[in-house]
């Protein structure tokens, strides 16, 4: 078999055909992804007959082992050892794959089910939908993949004797529900752009991951504009991921100095579209608020050209939203840029309390304190770079320390 | 008087043993369940799947929140329970001596103060009380009624008295809709006794099992279609919005009982 074709069934295909096994499984992951992993080894082994598309075969080879597994299971229940003489034998058949329809948006509300705990979510949704290995998902997290491998197995175990179930919330739950998945979706792509521990300062494939999840949600859900918010706010920072960090892509350059024809146009333009898609589909969502803050980033020539007045509006209804320390933060700086250090001072002091253990604390008070040439900004820097976890980070705020 | 046994065990320790010491736990289980029948002590009782697959849920403003796992880290976990119709307390305590987890963990000995019972005329065939069942109902849970006691110290009678009439009415529309199981109302933890048992010796210390903020003040045990119906029946628990409601599946133990 080609390589290629089963690398592109890996990453294309493999998410639709494991989330109709587990539609078909009844909602067990372990029996679906066991089936799959079944066929692909006697696929790869045998290779497909002729004519038959990759995808297709994998899926029935796939549906034939999960009969074969559940009737195991049946006859191991000593209650339903009478039941599983009376099932037929299916034998092989090629599976159409827009017959079968998509289950994937079940598969992505399943994982992202409440009732799992965050990084499981997380977790579940890179290895089920993203088609990582555990192995992969294990280094994306910088765990051991023993550890991972418990996680979700845990995950697993936890929705199949909770029973939570394999569909898409009632209407009702679903603003809530989709909430968690733009929610899970977003870490990932944060933890690709800014990562929280270890020496690397971005992970491209973390990024492309959220990237493909996101189009995916934008796919399943046309008429939603929340998840057109998230893919353009994603698309818009992501656009930067060239200009971001030097050559060795292990130090940070701040936006001030990004070389801006490093940026992509195509996704700046591709981000500008969904952002207007989603706000004419809606009012604007906390998501939509912090699109627009990047776009008018992605529109400026220059960093001194920035319309950081809007920046500073649009922190502002974002803050009306939803009152975090970061947003705060966030706004505290815009405001600074806005309408001089000295205001910006002074709405950071006001988050002290909350927020005076962490780097972007120091760090935004140090570079205010710098523009208004005061000595107490070198202290700032000092604490920024004691509290910062990423080592990028650190030798990024040592240079603007020193320079 | 009726007193509810609450098994409380090391789920690690469950987890070390082999196939066959798990096998003759679960049949040592059987054995005391089927005694306990026969002699006519015996209420509500279930096997509770461990704690992994616990949720909580909580109503603040009427927001819901649910997360992941039991709503208290303890060092023992609830693994199943008993509730028995005793004559005097030390029968109880005789009774919680004899489950197996008495050896090795320990029995907590509750007081129920008010039993919720099925409704009249319904079929009481085996040890589980079931009611009506909902059409699509497929799955059993326990929900955990956990808040601080002191919040009910706190309250007027007048205050109390129409959170009393909550759970009445919640509990008469869960048997009409064919979700409810069973359920108990308990006495005070700290009225509560540990029973267990140590190279064959039986004793008993004073309660409060376990020292936390919030209590178990109680349970219901309900069909549901899955986890989501469970949460949302949780959810209208009047402590969801004072302290919170843990939800457990419960274990299927037909092939021993």
């Amino acid at each position: 078999m080609e390589t290629t074709s089963f690398a592109s069934f890996m990453r294309e295909d493999r998410g639709r055909v494991l989330s109709a096994l587990i539609a078909r499984a009844g909602g067990d992951f372990q029996m679906a992804e066991d089936a799959l992993s079944s066929a692909l080894e006697q696929v790869l082994r045998e290779g497909t007959p002729p004519h038959a598309s990759l995808g297709a075969w994998v899926h029935g080879v796939a549906k034939h082992r999960l009969v074969d597994a559940q009737r195991r299971a049946r006859m191991m229940d000593r209650h339903h050892a009478a039941l599983a003489s009376s099932e037929p034998d299916e034998g092989y058949e090629l599976v159409d794959a827009e017959a079968v329809g998509d289950e994937r948006l079940r598969l992505l509300f399943t994982c992202c089910h409440p009732a799992l705990a965050r990084e499981a979510q997380v977790a579940l949704a890179l290895r089920t939908l993203g088609g990582l290995s555990t192995e992969e998902v294990a280094r994306a997290f910088l765990v051991s993949g023993p550890t991972m491998a418990a996680r979700l197995g845990r995950a697993k175990e936890k929705i199949r004797a909770a029973k939570i179930p394999y569909v898409v919330p009632e209407p009702g739950d679903l603003p809530e529900r989709l909430d968690a998945v733009l929610q899970v979706i977003y870490l990932i792509f944060n933890e690709g752009y800014a990562c929280t521990r270890g020496e690397m300062l971005h992970r491209r494939d973390l990024c492309a991951e959220a990237r493909r999840l996101g189009e995916l949600t934008v796919a399943l859900l046309p008429d939603s504009p929340d998840p057109k918010a998230l893919l353009a706010l994603m698309l818009l920072i992501d656009a930067r991921r060239d200009a971001r960090s030097d050559e060795s892509g292990r130090e940070l350059i701040a936006l001030e100095q990004q070389d801006r024809t490093r940026w992509s146009r195509d996704d700046i333009r591709a981000g500008d579209a969904l952002l207007r898609e989603a706000l004419e589909l809606g009012p604007p969502s906390t998501w939509a608020i912090e699109a627009a803050i990047q776009a008018v980033h992605g529109h400026a020539t220059s960093y001194a050209e920035t319309d950081f007045a809007q920046i500073a509006a649009l922190y502002a209804s974002l803050l009306e939203r939803c009152d975090t320390p970061v947003v705060r933060l966030n706004a505290a700086v815009a405001q600074g840029r806005a309408r001089g250090a000295e205001v910006g001072l002074e709405a950071l002091s006001a988050i002290e309390g909350d927020l005076g253990q962490t780097h972007m604390y120091w760090a935004a008070r140090a570079e205010l304190l710098r523009q208004l040439g005061r000595p107490e900004a070198k202290a700032a820097y000092a604490r920024a770079i004691e509290l910062a976890g990423n080592d990028a980070e650190r030798r990024f705020l040592e240079r603007r320390a020193a320079g | 008087m009726e007193y509810m046994l609450l098994i409380q065990a090391s789920e690690r320790r469950f987890a070390t043993l082999g196939q066959k010491e798990m096998g003759a736990n679960m049949e040592a289980y059987g054995t005391f369940t089927k005694e306990l029948f026969q002699s006519g002590r015996a209420g509500d009782c279930a096997a509770l799947e461990p704690t992994k697959s616990a949720t909580t849920v909580r109503v603040r403003n009427d927001q819901r929140s649910v997360s992941d796992g039991p709503y208290a880290e303890t060092r023992e976990q609830l693994g199943g329970y008993y509730v028995v119709k005793v004559e005097t307390p030390d029968e109880a305590y005789a009774i919680a001596a004899k489950i197996p987890d008495a050896t090795g963990g320990a029995i907590e000995v509750r007081p129920v103060r008010n039993m919720v019972t099925p409704e009249q005329g319904s079929a009481a065939k085996s040890h589980a009380p079931v009611g009506k069942k909902a059409a699509d109902a497929t799955k059993e849970y326990l929900l955990l009624i956990c808040e601080d006691e002191a919040n009910w110290a706190k309250m007027t009678p007048a205050e109390a008295g129409k959170i009393m009439a909550e759970y009445n009415a919640f509990s008469a529309e869960i048997k009409t809709s064919g979700h409810f199981v069973a359920g108990a109302q308990l006495g005070p933890a700290a009225a509560g006794k540990a029973v267990r048992v140590k190279n064959g010796a039986r004793s008993v210390t004073d309660g409060p099992y376990a020292e936390t903020r919030e209590q178990l003040g109680g349970y219901y045990r309900v069909w549901a279609r899955d986890l989501d119906e469970a949460i949302a029946l949780a959810a209208r628990i009047p402590a969801a919005r004072t302290g919170c409601v843990e939800v457990r599946p419960l274990m299927d133990t037909s092939a021993y009982v």
